[in-house]
């Protein structure tokens, strides 16, 4: 119902105590721990936090690792509920994780030993690929020569032919024997007498003669390959032991993960003990709490002998905000932390924009189906699936909208679009008018365009309401009346004036008289107030831009019914034969999810924006920030308290 | 060059003209602006932010929820455009019970396309770019997405206008 009012609480705790004090405090949830106005340098707790960060980091890059490691039975899906683990579990020493650790480390170590392995695997496959051409070279690849000769490896271009080599080497005394080719050239070894080593440079380098670096072989090739084919086989044996070793460690994945969510928990309170303000023998500890929670949060301090205080908040502090609603509005609650927080003090409108985002929402995608699927799908998404909590409140979100869409779908007579009209015309040959209560959009989009008007004006007064409201409790009742009044009395008469033309001029003319005169209220001379009081009368040029940006409704509301009838043409042209039929299931299916789909994101979104800039431009002040507790967030498992 | 050919060819061209230029032709040609203008600046627009949003998800994967409206923001003016096309479609009876309709007729629709096919394809461009911008804030503050959604959702304001615009005119069309 509103922003929660917020207590800042002060404690001075015995530095030996101060982990527990967290750690009680965190179960609660209810406590965010600011750093104190006192001048601090670093925090003696900061290697504390950076090795609770570690270990965190650790087991979930382990964690991550393993994934494809674990046994089926074991794999989380849609349908995988978490298990729910008692809180002492988290509060455990962290010596009793020492075996989760250890595995973390090791998973590590395996990481960077298989990509090693990797490595030199690709390393061994480009050496044993040079060396296969020389397989069948007898010569060992480190002999050079003798005292008397030399010995080349090389190859020359794959274009070369026996003739060019002999016409090149005709009288040049040394022996050139191929050895293999391949689309990479011929594989020559070359043998000479040393006097000749110009002459045979000279002639192999005009063939293209390309020499092969074989300073780090011993042997011949063939033996080189065989060590190589070995060493091969040793790494992939390895390999395979690491492997087995990361399969055998994926069987104890549940322990791994509550081990993390454990130490993720020790990170929680680990960075709210890096914001303690420090004295020798004591830290102090400040935070807000929610008037609601103190009690709460007293006692649990009382229990831990701490000297604490809670205060009022002063004018400058910067108050997180907390939103309390009942359990249907604060369903509406994402929408506004989507946007930004109100400040503290100021109105929360969770429950009066909870209602016209239901009508928006309802207008926009208009449809007893689309609606039903939206609120059972939803409901049953919330009950059959272990969603995680941020996904939780929009899947509730939507669904609520959907009860919206069913209603307005009944109003306007949309069951799939006009699914029913277009199945009996075409299948039986039975021609029935649009099922709807008031009438059909499509058929009447003037209409419509006018409902959605109407829902907008109703949207842009509630907000001025609010404003209003806001001014008259705030002590401010002139400004109330003039600057929101005035515009009431000008908005009345021109709807008098649809009705009775005299009355509504008259009507009118006041408001404008009202805006005109004191509107310049703040200005000294009498001639700028005038003028402030005139442009202020230009302000109606705002008001109708914002109105008929309501227009926006209608062309979604539009935009949903004309694809889904298009859907429903399609789906009905094949013609009443068994095949017929299955082709109408089968785009009625694909063609109405995506419909959903697409003007699900196009309703969201629009409804959204006509909260966040028509009727929050009216009245909201934002700026505040979100009231975060420090809470364990734990992924895996489910904390019993 | 014969007169009497000058005046045949003359006569031909006209009968080539008028064939093609058939008010079903018309309202085609303006189904196919509605629909490839408005989609060719979907395409691009969401390119532009998918490829953003794929940069930031090589620093953090996990980000891929609140991009994903982002980048599907700009896609919505192919949509409008397809709507407007099918439209077409179905009133001169492509789809449904076939039509004729006058040279004036299929002008109209021509005529009735044009703010979505126009609108459409330069908002989705802008779009894009606010888009882009979006994604690159929450990659800075990830509790931004709000505002990043709201300030792209302004720029598709006007196509949702045209579209309105076009779904006007063609709805109340007579034949």
């Amino acid at each position: 119902m509103a922003i929660s009012p917020m207590r800042k609480l002060t404690a001075v705790v015995l530095r030996s105590d101060a982990e527990t004090v967290i750690r009680r405090l965190m179960w609660l949830s209810c406590v965010e721990v600011t750093s104190p106005d006192i001048e601090s340098g670093d925090s003696s707790f900061d290697s504390e936090y950076i090795n609770a960060e570690r270990q965190t980091g650790r087991l979930d890059r382990a964690i991550k690792l393993l994934k494809n490691y674990i046994p089926k039975e074991k794999r989380t899906g849609l349908f995988t509920r978490r298990p729910y683990i008692k809180q002492e579990r988290y509060d455990a020493d962290e010596s009793v994780y020492a075996a989760e650790y250890g595995h973390a480390e090791r998973a590590e170590e395996i990481s960077h030993r298989s990509a090693e392995i990797e490595n030199e695997k690709i390393s061994l496959q480009g050496d044993k690929e040079t060396l296969q051409p020389w397989t069948s070279c007898p010569l060992p690849l480190d002999l050079t020569g003798t005292k008397e000769t030399r010995v080349w490896f090389g190859t020359l271009p794959a274009s070369t032919t026996d003739g060019s080599v002999w016409a090149a080497i005709s009288d040049v005394p040394c022996n050139v024997e191929f050895i293999s080719e391949d689309s990479g050239g011929k594989y020559v070894t070359v043998i000479f007498h040393i006097s000749g080593e110009d002459a045979v440079y000279a002639a192999m380098a005009s063939l293209g003669f390309v020499k092969l670096d074989r300073r780090e072989y011993k042997g011949t090739a063939a033996a080189n390959i065989a060590r190589i084919d070995n060493e091969i086989k040793k790494s992939d044996i390895e390999a395979a032991a690491l492997e087995a070793e990361l399969y055998a460690m994926a069987e104890k994945i549940d322990d791994l993960r509550l081990a993390y969510d454990a130490a993720s928990a020790m990170l929680s309170v680990m960075t709210a003990k890096r914001k303690l303000g420090e004295t020798r023998e004591t830290v102090i500890l400040t935070g807000w709490v929610p008037l609601k929670a103190t009690e709460k949060v007293a006692a649990q301090l009382d229990k831990l002998h701490c000297g604490y205080e809670f205060g009022e908040p002063r004018a400058g502090d910067e108050v997180p905000i907390l939103l309390q609603n009942r359990r249907v509005p604060a369903l509406f609650e994402p929408v506004i932390e989507l946007y930004a927080m109100p400040l503290y003090g100021t109105y929360d409108p969770t429950v009066i924009m909870s209602v016209f985002y239901f009508i928006i929402f309802g207008l926009m995608l208009g449809d007893v189906v689309y609606g039903l699927l939206l609120a059972v799908g939803g409901l049953l998404a919330v009950k059959l699936l272990d969603l995680n909590a941020g996904i939780k409140r929009f899947v509730g979100l939507f669904a609520v909208c959907g009860i919206s869409c069913i209603i307005s779908g009944i109003f306007f007579g949309s069951y799939l679009g006009d699914l029913p009209v277009v199945f009996l015309d075409s299948m039986l040959g039975i021609k029935i008018n649009t099922p709807a209560l008031l009438f059909d959009p499509v058929a009447d989009p003037m209409l419509f365009l006018v409902v959605s008007l109407v829902a907008g004006a109703a949207h842009l007064i509630a907000g001025m309401c609010v404003k209003f409201y806001i001014l008259w409790s705030s002590g401010k009742p002139f400004d109330a009346l003039f600057d929101i009044g005035s515009w009431f009395v000008l908005f009345a008469g021109l709807g008098i004036l649809i009705v009775n033309r005299e009355i509504g001029q008259y009507v009118a003319l006041a408001g404008t008289a009202l805006i005109v005169l004191t509107q310049g209220r703040a200005e000294k001379n009498i001639f700028m107030k005038l003028i402030k009081g005139l442009g202020a009368l230009y302000g109606i040029v705002n008001y109708v831009s914002d109105l008929l940006s309501y227009s926006r409704i209608m062309a979604l509301g539009l935009a949903t019914a004309v694809i889904a009838s298009v859907v429903n043409l399609l789906a009905t042209l094949p013609g009443d034969s068994v095949i017929g039929f299955i082709l109408m299931v089968i785009i009625l299916l694909v063609g109405h999810t995506v419909n959903l789909v697409i003007n699900l994101l196009g309703t969201f979104v629009h409804t959204s924006r006509l909260q966040y800039i028509e009727f929050f431009g009216k009245f909201y002040e934002d700026g505040g920030k979100l009231f975060k507790p420090v809470r364990a967030e734990t992924k895996y498992t489910h904390v019993i308290q | 060059m014969e007169p009497t050919t000058t005046l045949e060819a003359t006569y031909t061209f006209a009968r080539f003209l008028s064939e093609v230029f058939t008010g079903q032709n018309l309202a085609l040609l303006g189904a196919f602006l509605a629909a490839g203008f408005a989609g060719i600046g979907s395409a691009k627009g969401v390119g532009n932010a998918a490829q953003a949003a794929d940069g930031l998800l090589t620093e953090d994967p996990d980000m891929f929820g609140k991009t994903l409206l982002l980048v599907a923001l700009p896609g919505t003016q192919g949509i409008y455009g397809l709507i407007t096309a099918f439209l077409v479609m179905v009133k001169i009876g492509i789809i449904g019970t076939s039509v004729e309709l006058t040279i004036g007729q299929g002008g109209y629709l021509l005529m009735a396309c044009l703010p979505i096919a126009l609108v459409g394809y330069v908002s989705a461009d802008y779009q894009s770019r606010v888009a882009v911008a979006g994604i690159n804030l929450i990659g800075k503050q990830k509790d931004a997405v709000g505002k990043a959604i709201t300030n792209t959702a302004m720029v598709e304001t006007y196509a949702i206008l045209a579209l309105l615009v076009t779904l006007l005119m063609i709805v109340f069309f007579k034949l």
